[in-house]
């Protein structure tokens, strides 16, 4: 025999107890019409206990993928006084990689300021400039696809990590994209960008380590649905990978005709922090591009970014592209 | 008797201890490994070895770029057409426990969490609870129910994507005019039972809402997804991969709102909940009744090892000295059940009946690697642990060839008793039903036999659905069960809701503790589940430094190769038997059978498969992720 909980009639749903009438008679409330806590007449407490006292945790930032998304991440490792690789210290050097950082950008500004409650909001491992509360329909998206702590293949998060600390239009959405593809699918539908560019290191095995490759989403083939069904099946079963991720959002258009994509080819995936030499120098040419990308007149074609700038994943060799 | 296999025995006090005269309590006799191939050739002679029966090879290899892979190499008997051999192949070293060797112990929430990228919480949680315990806090109320909906909500992910996209399509039209066409057509002759409640007139409507990418059962699965990662990013700030799971509750900023979106999201689960039982009960009864060999798809013995999930704010103190009291007040119960009979829901007892071999997997025995000395003999209560318990585990990699006499795979072979044990959202019901510890609440009712639940009203109205312990636990079952999940879980979060509600009603609003990292030398544990079931973190720190961690999921046990006792691993033994139903000539066999055997258990690791028939190659997708691994 079943009765109710003290908790159910706190909630003041009007629920009758009869304790010889068993899960049926229970009545339990109709979630359209159970008021809401805040319906109920009781207030709640007016201040919101945060959590306090808790002792920081040897990263001063939150945790995995928002470790490499919340602040710079330096290139080079830094031992702990124990030998054991310190992921508190190795973001301690994140000042002076950040200050490098704004040294080589072409439009450094001071860094703006984060904003948690937006953070929440926009979901896994979201990263966006100041102002980023605009960000809806319309939008431009430039999204950063990574492994975490795979060295190289954490570019796209880590890119993202260090153009967050420079101004950027205020139409353009920076975020951490290193999600399953259904994931980053539901993310764009939300969003509705009417421009995206997607960022990440692809070991395509086809060019040198350091190779920049640019392409736009209306030169690929569509994807076969039989091989959509199975990047599908592979991404909800965990696998981020920026290419299940073009052919899902594309089988169910999320993403804008004006897609692009621009992939270096890494060369390093040995668990681990920061990137190769060759992808380190691919860094400030890749902020190249996506300053173009995201600054190009509405209409103009994606398909002819200014020559010296970036290499064409058409070409065979990785070569220039006109 | 708790033990039948281990050493262990109990007083008159109920207190453990290891039986008296045993120089080698825990020796391991190594046996040959079975080989069900040779034996039936054997059992079919007299004295010589028969014909050899029309045996097949049939191996589904992956080919993966990133993460982990299953490999499953079967026997088929074409002349009896079933299954006669299977071993299975975890392909993937993981790791993680050589990464947190050293570590500040906290690192291991983070670091942990991406052992699974469908569980993108369960490992940071049971992480934080392990944690907890070591460092001796004890999270407030609140944190505690927090924690729990987060959990709630991650299952609401697990479950809709594995039976709507993974496990769904096997029973698509798509795949079942293929295989069985007899049955599409059967099937549209067929009115869905539960068309009232779900909406599909008749069973062939549903097979095709199974179809992949266009169907509606698929596709509604696919959305359901997200609503699920909408509620755990209330509860959490962010999924996958929190970062707000901390030893001592959680640190995400609560409100007023966060509970009220919460509870609005969970509505829209109950309906979802209501439909998927008919759903699966619909297809699932089907399918059993067009041909009742389907209940030997996929079958295997009832023996099942849960860890308990979703703790009592008002029992839970993360003290190991009082697992046994937490643990069986979980809304979930711990237990293990062995030949379909509950045989504990102690969590000390579980704990202690664990052991891990290598016998068969590219790792090197560490008790035979260092100088003999086991590290730890009994557990902080007294109760005896073997050398092969997960606080005396050492994780020593040794890739080798593979050799299904030696070693094939880099899982282990985790055994409760020395016994090879299955888990699952079906398994947590089953100890819940029998264990009939369920505190006292509207919505859900343990009756022994089975789980009584009651869903809200929402947009369908106020429903009670019934699960009942299955007699055979076999493929159907398994999904069936796992539908039935999305309900359990669901009354299981109202219930937490109701809770929280209730503590943030009184102002104790606080969801985390503070704490100091321990100097000197710490064990603790952390046991959760994931949307697959038993999960565990086995902890050693000292000076403020992980000297151990070891990570147990639950495809390590599901995915098991072969025992040194010659046992084969629960994926391996439900293949065996498993019967080839395709109306199709031998050469056009597809394996779906054996590929529903395998899916049914929602295996973690991702692979795409190469199904070789003998006439080439099919390429075919098996679900997961690298939690199997080590």
């Amino acid at each position: 025999m079943r009765v109710h909980t003290g908790v159910m009639h706190a909630a003041g749903d009007g629920t009758s107890h009869d304790p010889d009438s068993g899960l049926r008679a229970a009545q339990t409330p109709d979630t359209r019409s159970l008021p809401f806590l805040s319906a109920s007449g009781i207030e709640p407490p007016s201040a919101i206990e945060s959590p306090s006292g808790v002792e920081p945790a040897s990263m001063p930032i939150p945790a995995s993928g928002d470790v490499a998304a919340s602040v710079p991440i330096p290139a080079s490792g830094v031992e702990s006084p124990s030998g054991v690789e310190s992921l508190s210290a190795r973001a301690s050097a994140a000042g002076d990689v950040a200050k490098r950082w704004q040294e080589l950008s072409h439009e450094a500004t001071a860094l703006p300021e984060r904003d948690e409650a937006l953070d929440t909001l926009l979901g896994p491992g979201a990263l966006v400039k100041s102002g980023r509360g605009e960000a809806g329909p319309g939008c431009t998206l430039v999204g950063g696809i990574g492994l975490p702590w795979l060295r190289d293949l954490d570019f796209g998060t880590n890119w993202l990590a260090r153009a967050a600390t420079l101004s950027w239009p205020d139409d353009v959405v920076l975020e951490d994209l290193s999600y399953a593809a259904h994931r980053a699918m539901h993310r764009l539908q939300e969003l509705q960008p009417a421009r995206v560019v997607l960022l990440g290191c692809m070991p395509r095995g086809e060019d040198p380590a350091g190779t920049i490759r640019r392409y736009a989403l209306a030169e690929l083939d569509e994807p076969d649905p039989d091989e959509v069904h199975e990047r599908l099946g592979e991404a909800v079963g965990g696998i981020v990978d920026l290419d299940h991720t073009i052919a899902v959002c594309r089988h169910w258009q999320a993403l804008p005709h004006d897609t692009v994509v621009i992939e270096v080819e890494p060369a390093e995936s040995e668990f681990g922090w920061g990137f190769s030499q060759p992808v380190e120098d691919a860094v400030s040419k890749v902020l190249d591009m996506v300053r173009y990308e995201v600054s190009r007149s509405e209409g103009s074609t994606c398909k002819n970014p200014p020559r010296d700038v970036f290499f064409d994943r058409s070409s065979p060799s990785g070569g220039e592209s006109s | 008797m708790c033990f039948k296999n281990l050493p262990i025995v109990f007083d008159d006090d109920g207190k453990a201890r290891l039986r008296d005269g045993m120089s080698d309590p825990y020796a391991v006799a190594v046996a040959e490994p079975r080989d069900f191939v040779r034996s039936a050739q054997q059992r079919s002679s007299a004295g010589a070895l028969a014909a050899p029966p029309r045996l097949r090879e049939w191996s589904i290899d992956p080919v993966t770029r990133v993460a982990g892979a299953l490999a499953v190499h079967t026997v088929l008997d074409l002349e009896t057409r079933k299954a006669v051999e299977a071993h299975s192949q975890a392909m993937l070293f993981r790791g993680y426990e050589i990464i947190l060797k050293g570590r500040d112990p906290r690192d291991a929430i983070d670091i942990s969490s991406r052992a699974c990228g469908v569980c993108g919480g369960v490992h940071a949680t049971v992480s934080s609870l392990a944690i907890e315990m070591a460092f001796g806090i004890q999270p407030p109320p609140l944190g505690v129910c927090v924690r729990n909906l987060g959990e709630v909500a991650e299952m609401f992910y697990d479950h809709p994507l594995h039976l709507g996209l993974l496990a769904g399509p096997d029973y698509s039209t798509a795949i079942v005019s293929v295989t069985n066409p007899e049955l599409v057509d059967l099937a549209a002759k067929t009115l869905a039972p539960h068309a009232d409640v779900h909406g599909y007139v008749t069973i062939k409507d549903l097979m095709d809402g199974f179809n992949p990418l266009e169907g509606s059962v698929y596709l509604e699965a696919l959305e359901y997804t997200r609503i699920a990662r909408k509620m755990c990013t209330l509860m959490y700030g962010k999924y996958p991969h929190p970062s707000t799971l901390v030893p001592g509750g959680v640190s995400t900023t609560v409100s007023t709102t966060t509970f009220n979106e919460y509870y609005a999201n969970l509505g829209l689960i109950f309906d979802y909940a209501k439909r998927l039982a008919g759903i699966w009960d619909d297809i699932c009864d089907f399918f059993l009744q067009a041909d009742p060999s389907y209940s030997e798809v996929g079958l295997r013995p009832s023996n099942l090892i849960q860890t308990g999930i979703w703790d009592d704010p008002s029992v839970y103190d993360a003290c190991y000295s009082n697992i046994d009291a937490w643990g069986q007040a979980r809304y979930s119960a711990p237990g293990i059940i062995t030949e379909g009979e509950l045989i504990t829901t102690k969590l000390t007892e579980i704990n202690m009946g664990i052991e891990e071999f290598v016998e068969h997997s590219y790792y090197e025995d560490w008790t035979t690697n260092g100088n003999g000395s086991v590290r730890f003999n009994a557990d902080e209560l007294g109760n005896p642990l073997s050398p092969y318990h997960a606080w005396n585990k050492e994780t020593i990699p040794r890739p080798q060839g593979k050799n299904f006499k030696e070693k094939y795979s880099w899982d282990t072979s985790p055994r409760w008793d020395r016994l090879s044990m299955e888990t699952g959202v079906y398994g947590r019901m089953w100890t819940t039903a029998m264990a009939q510890q369920l505190p006292d609440n509207p919505y859900i009712e343990a009756t022994g036999d089975g789980l009584r639940m009651l869903l809200p009203a929402h947009d369908l109205p106020e429903t009670e659905l019934f699960w009942k312990i299955p007699e055979k636990l076999n493929a159907f079952e398994r999904n069936r069960g796992r539908a039935y999940g999305v309900a359990f879980t669901a009354v299981i979060g109202m219930i937490c809701l109701m809770q929280a509600f209730e503590y943030w009603r009184k102002g104790e609003t606080s969801v985390s503790t503070s704490f100091k990292v321990p100097r000197d030398e710490r064990v603790s544990a952390g046991f959760w589940e994931a949307g697959r079931g038993y999960l565990t973190h086995h902890m050693h720190m000292d000076k403020g430094r992980l000297i151990n961690y070891q990570i147990n999921t639950p495809s390590t046990w599901n995915a098991s190769p072969r025992d040194p006792f010659g046992h084969p691993g629960p994926y391996e033994e439900a293949i065996v038997g498993t019967p080839i139903l395709e109306s199709v000539a031998d050469d056009d066999i597809k394996g779906i059978d054996i590929l529903r055997a395998i899916r049914s258990f929602d295996p973690c690791m991702p692979c795409t498969t190469h199904m070789d028939t003998g006439r080439g190659v099919i390429t075919r997708e098996v679900n997961s992720c690298g939690c199997t691994l080590e």
